[in-house]
Order: structure tokens, then C-alpha cells, then sequence
């Protein structure tokens, strides 16, 4: 285990500002100069010093460091040069998107990967556990968005069963409360609105849960078998108790400690597959948002979505530490 | 290793099929039947099969085939490239921190976490995103985000190393910390990274491929296979195979370094260290 929750929790405000200064290096540091790029369209000289020095980009750089800091204690992330729109609100209206997806995906890449990885664990040298190894090796090696065109040409170019792109169908009214579909739908009376929303989260979730179930098979498969040799089951099996007892109470919660592990380290990865998975469905979330603030050079959006990405996914790796205090009595004295 | 190699046919096929990338990539100008930039002819969006397009043709009316064998360049050299790098790095940070330990130790290791707070791929845009494109630039983007994976192994091999009698005795030897750590550790370490930097070129591969793909990695009209998936997207409704066969052969590459890996870890027999 390493570190202890304790250490960990107390590791957090060291990590998070450890994140907010890898971003403010790669973005305002590295050479391809912030001034230039944040106002690359601007044409007149005057309005271009005016955004350097509104942003302090003519003052030294560890002072800008401090400003940064400063606004970021103050969850203010600046300005989108291309809306005008405050980045905190466009991200706000994108972040919940990104989060139906990665808990989709995490949802399908769960279902698969566990059943799979108890299923090639049962018949352990089989062929069923080479056929299941075999393709979870495949699915991890097929490029996320070569599977989301895949996924496309079949779902929707021949079958014509399920939408291409985006999140709901243009002609639906949909006026964000939470802006998580599922809680708004029921919030306002709207069940049909869920079924459009299924409807178009389908595709790109099966793309990023597919590409990363294969992990999860592996790790399944492995941590089953390494429980089901354990002295400890033996002794159950030897008391005379039944196998679905000895399954449930002791080789089960034994193994998903080794799942709940690789379900936080996943999390980085279906986030990631997210920004992928927009990008080839149009879907409107945060990665899709930042790689058009890349092309459009808008940076303080490109700024807040890293921040962002990565602020959720210290806290789920961190709800994670927490699980397993409740799965592991043994941890929970620290 | 030809027995071995008989005895596991998926591993032969992986191995028959990395070494083709790489002659692909190497005799490109020869292979290829056609420019892989000018037009082949008049006839654009040919299916898989047309006569004298084994894969077709593009919306260019250039020739899939040709883009297919030129396109073997940059994923293999971004691919190795980049693990090379991040091997590099990444065992000497690794090594460092696990043989002195204490404050160096808790330096590195929490910059590692800090880089590791990322999702790998959401890091090598925003890097690609802060230097801008080209293979030097992705090449430089996929080795950081890699980094840390290698100096985490290298770092736990070398702490458990560190406390073996032969490095004690190397100590009572009077010999620098330097020399311990290049001659003693660093060659007892290096089986477990051998087999995490075979699957690490699959993931560098990926990510090459998804960069090209966003638009932020090669630039057109330099043939990539994770371009050509892209401009092939914008056709799919016409041509579906024009994004997908590209794909199949980013797809086969990466299966093929997975399997690898796999079979070294098995050879090797490197336990799962975390």
C-alpha cells in the first residue's frame, strides 16, 4: 500500500499545487510565448498591450506566477478570447457532460472487464481464458478513436440505429438546471428526454469503455486467481463451508480490493478516452472544448479544462483511497 | 529462442509484424507504387482492390498504399523515439530516488505525482498544445507523460536492490554512490524495465496516432496513419474505408507490441511490482 490515507490526504494541497504549476509552466513558461499566442487575432497594437497588461504578461514572470496563484485560490480562470464568456462558466456548462461520459464508459468498462476477468479466471489455461485474453489484449491495443469510427460506420452509417454526433438532438429543448441530463430529466418531469440522451452517450461510451475494459479483464483475472490460492480459502473450503460462501466472503472481497485500484488509475484513462471520444462524436464536453481552444489559440480555456481534468481526477483517485478503507477493515485504523 | 518462438505462434506473428512496419518504413521510397503526396491519377475514393490500388484511393486521388508504407515512418520513429527518452529519464530518476532515498527521494517522487495527476493523453496535448506541432514536439510530449511511469519501477526495483548484501558490500567498498548505482543496481533493475518499455512503445504508438488524429501531431500532408484515419472521418458516409483501413494498421502495431510485452514478461518472469 505504500502510503497511508493520512499521508495522502495530507499530500493533497502539496499536489494540487504542484498541477496548477505544472499548467502555469507548460502554458506561460515554455517558448511559443503566451503574449503572442493569446493575441495572435488581436490586429491593433494598441488593444493587443492592453490584453498583455491586463493579463500581466509584461510583468516579470515569478510575478505572474503569484497573480496566477492568487487566482486560482479564487477559482477565477480568466477569460475565453474567443466568447468573452468567464472560463469558469463555459466549463461549468462542459464538465458535467464529460462526467456522464466517464461514468458511461466507467460503467460498461466495469460490467465487462469484471465479468470477463472472473470468467477466464474460472476456466484458468482454457480456451475460453485465451479467447478472453486474447481479445482483452486486442481491445487495449485498437486506438480509441479508430473504434469510435468503427462503432459510427456500423451503428450509424449501415444500421442507421444510433445518432453520430452529439448529446441530445438539436430539436429537443433542453434547458440545463444541472446540466447532468439524467438528474434535470427528472427534476423537470421529463423522462423522454433520457432516452434521447441514451441514445447519443451509447457510441462514445462503448468506445472508451471497450478500449479500457481489456485492462480491467487483466487485472480481474490476475487478482482472482492470486485470492483463490490464498491459505485463507483453503481454510474455508477445509471448515466445510459452501463455495458460494467462500467465494462471496473471503476470495470476492479479497480480489476487489485489486479492482477498486485499478478503477481509480482507470479513471485517468476513461477521462482521457473522453477528450478522444468527443472530439470523434462532437460530443460537447470539457476535451472537445479544449482541443478547439487549442486550434482557436484561446488558452485560458485550454488552462482551466487541464486544471479541471485533473482536479477530478485526484478526487476520484482519492475516493478511491477511501473505498478501500471500507473494503479493508485492515486500513481503517490509519 | 527459435523453439520458443514455434511454441508461441501469436508472439512469431508479432514480431513478423513489427519487423514489416520497420522494413516498410525503411524502404518506403522503394515499396511504395506511387507518390505518397501528388495524386496518383484522376481517380479519387477508389474502393480496397481497384486494379493498381491494392488499398484504394483517397479523396486526393492519392494512393492508400503508398500513404500506408511512407506513414510507417513517423509512428515508428515517434514510437521508439519516445520510449527511448522516457526509459532514459525515467531510470535515472528512478535509480536516484531509490538508492539515496530520503528527501531526494520525496522530491522526484511527488514531481512524478504531480505529472501523474494527469490523464497521460489530456498531458501530451496540452504539452503538444504549449510547443506546437511536429514529430520533435510529440516525441518530447509522449516521453514526459511516460516518464514517470518508468522512474515509479525503477525506483521501487532499485529501493528493494539498495538493501541487498552485494550493494552493502559495495558500500563497505568505499566505492561512490555513482558507480554503485550505474554498475551494481542499474543492471539487476533493467529486466522488468525491458518488458514495461515493450508495452510502453504500444502506448506511445497510440498516443502518436491520437495526437496526428487531433490535428496537433504530423502535420498534412505528411502521411500518418492517425491523419489519414482523420481525413477519411469527413468522408465516411461516401468511403468508410478510407478512416478505417489506416486504422487496422495502427491497430495491428499495437497489438503486436502488447503481445511482445507479454511474452517478455513471461520470459523474463517479472513479478508485478508496484
Amino acid at each position: 500500500m505504500g502510503r497511508t490515507l493520512t499521508t495522502r490526504l495530507l499530500m493533497l494541497p502539496l499536489l494540487l499545487w504542484g498541477v496548477v504549476t505544472l499548467v502555469f509552466i507548460l502554458l506561460r513558461v515554455l517558448p511559443g510565448d503566451a503574449a503572442t499566442l493569446l493575441t495572435v487575432q488581436v490586429q491593433s497594437q494598441t488593444v493587443r498591450d492592453q490584453i498583455v497588461a491586463e493579463l500581466g504578461l509584461d510583468r516579470p514572470l515569478i510575478e505572474q506566477y503569484a497573480l496566477f496563484l492568487g487566482d486560482m485560490l479564487r477559482f477565477d480562470m480568466g477569460v475565453s478570447y474567443i466568447s468573452g464568456r468567464p472560463v469558469t462558466e463555459l466549463l461549468w456548462r462542459s464538465v458535467p457532460v464529460t462526467v456522464e461520459l466517464a461514468v458511461m464508459s466507467a460503467l460498461i468498462m466495469g460490467v465487462l472487464g469484471v465479468s470477463t476477468g472472473m470468467l477466464a479466471a474460472a476456466f484458468r489455461g482454457r480456451w475460453p481464458d485465451l479467447l478472453i485474453r486474447s481479445v482483452a489484449t486486442i481491445l487495449f491495443s485498437v486506438p480509441w478513436f479508430w473504434l469510435g469510427i468503427l462503432l459510427i460506420v456500423i451503428f450509424s452509417v449501415h444500421l442507421g440505429w444510433l445518432p453520430s454526433f452529439g448529446r441530445l438532438p438539436p430539436q429537443v429543448d433542453y434547458q440545463p438546471i444541472t446540466n447532468f441530463v439524467v438528474i434535470d430529466a427528472i427534476l423537470t418531469g421529463r423522462p423522454g428526454l433520457i432516452g434521447h440522451w441514451l441514445a447519443h452517450i451509447l457510441l462514445p461510451a462503448l468506445t472508451v469503455g471497450l478500449t479500457t475494459a481489456g485492462f480491467v479483464t487483466r487485472i480481474t483475472r490476475t487478482a482472482f486467481l492470486e485470492t483463490m490460492v490464498e491459505d485463507y480459502v483453503r481454510t474455508a473450503r477445509m471448515k466445510g463451508m459452501g463455495s458460494w460462501r467462500v467465494f462471496w466472503m473471503h476470495v470476492f472481497r479479497n480480489a476487489a480490493l485489486a479492482i477498486v485500484t485499478i478503477f481509480g488509475l482507470m479513471f485517468g484513462a476513461m477521462l482521457g478516452g473522453s477528450v478522444i471520444a468527443e472530439v470523434v462524436f462532437s460530443y460537447p464536453g470539457v476535451g472537445r472544448q479544449m482541443i478547439d481552444a487549442i486550434f482557436q489559440r484561446d488558452y485560458p480555456v485550454v488552462q482551466g479544462g487541464a486544471l479541471v481534468v485533473a482536479g477530478l481526477y485526484i478526487l476520484v483517485n482519492l475516493a478511491t483511497d477511501l473505498s478501500y478503507a471500507l473494503i479493508d477493515p485492515r486500513l481503517r485504523a490509519s | 529462442m527459435i523453439s520458443h518462438l514455434a511454441a508461441r505462434p501469436v508472439v512469431a506473428v508479432s514480431w513478423t509484424v513489427v519487423a514489416l512496419v520497420l522494413l516498410a518504413a525503411v524502404f518506403a521510397p522503394v515499396l511504395a507504387p506511387f507518390h505518397p503526396i501528388e495524386p496518383a491519377g484522376s481517380d479519387r475514393l477508389l474502393p480496397p482492390g481497384a486494379p493498381g490500388h491494392l488499398l484504394g484511393t483517397d479523396q486526393f486521388g492519392r494512393d492508400v498504399l503508398s500513404r500506408i508504407f511512407w506513414g510507417a515512418r513517423p509512428v515508428i520513429i515517434i514510437s521508439l523515439a519516445a520510449v527511448v527518452l522516457a526509459v532514459g529519464i525515467g531510470f535515472a530518476v528512478g535509480l536516484v530516488a531509490g538508492y539515496l532515498g530520503g528527501w531526494v527521494d520525496m522530491v522526484l517522487m511527488r514531481l512524478m505525482d504531480v505529472v501523474l495527476a494527469f490523464p497521460l493523453i489530456l498531458l501530451a496535448i496540452v504539452i503538444v498544445a504549449a510547443l506546437g506541432p511536429g514529430m520533435v514536439n510529440v516525441i518530447i510530449a509522449i516521453a514526459v507523460s511516460q516518464i514517470p511511469i518508468f522512474a515509479r519501477l525503477v525506483r521501487a526495483l532499485a529501493a528493494r536492490e539498495a538493501r541487498k548484501d552485494y550493494v552493502l558490500a559495495a558500500q563497505a567498498g568505499g566505492f561512490r554512490s555513482l558507480r554503485i548505482m550505474a554498475r551494481e543496481i542499474a543492471p539487476n533493475v533493467v529486466g522488468p524495465v525491458i518488458v514495461q518499455a515493450s508495452s510502453t512503445v504500444a502506448v506511445a504508438a497510440l498516443f502518436s496516432a491520437a495526437l496526428s488524429y487531433l490535428g496537433l501531431g504530423i502535420q498534412p500532408p505528411t502521411p500518418d496513419w492517425g491523419y489519414m484515419v482523420k481525413e477519411g472521418q469527413e468522408l465516411l458516409f461516401l468511403s468508410p474505408s478510407a478512416a478505417l483501413v489506416p486504422g487496422i494498421f495502427i491497430a495491428v502495431f499495437v497489438t503486436a507490441w502488447n503481445f511482445i510485452g507479454d511474452d517478455l514478461r513471461d520470459v523474463l518472469a517479472v513479478e508485478e511490482v508496484r
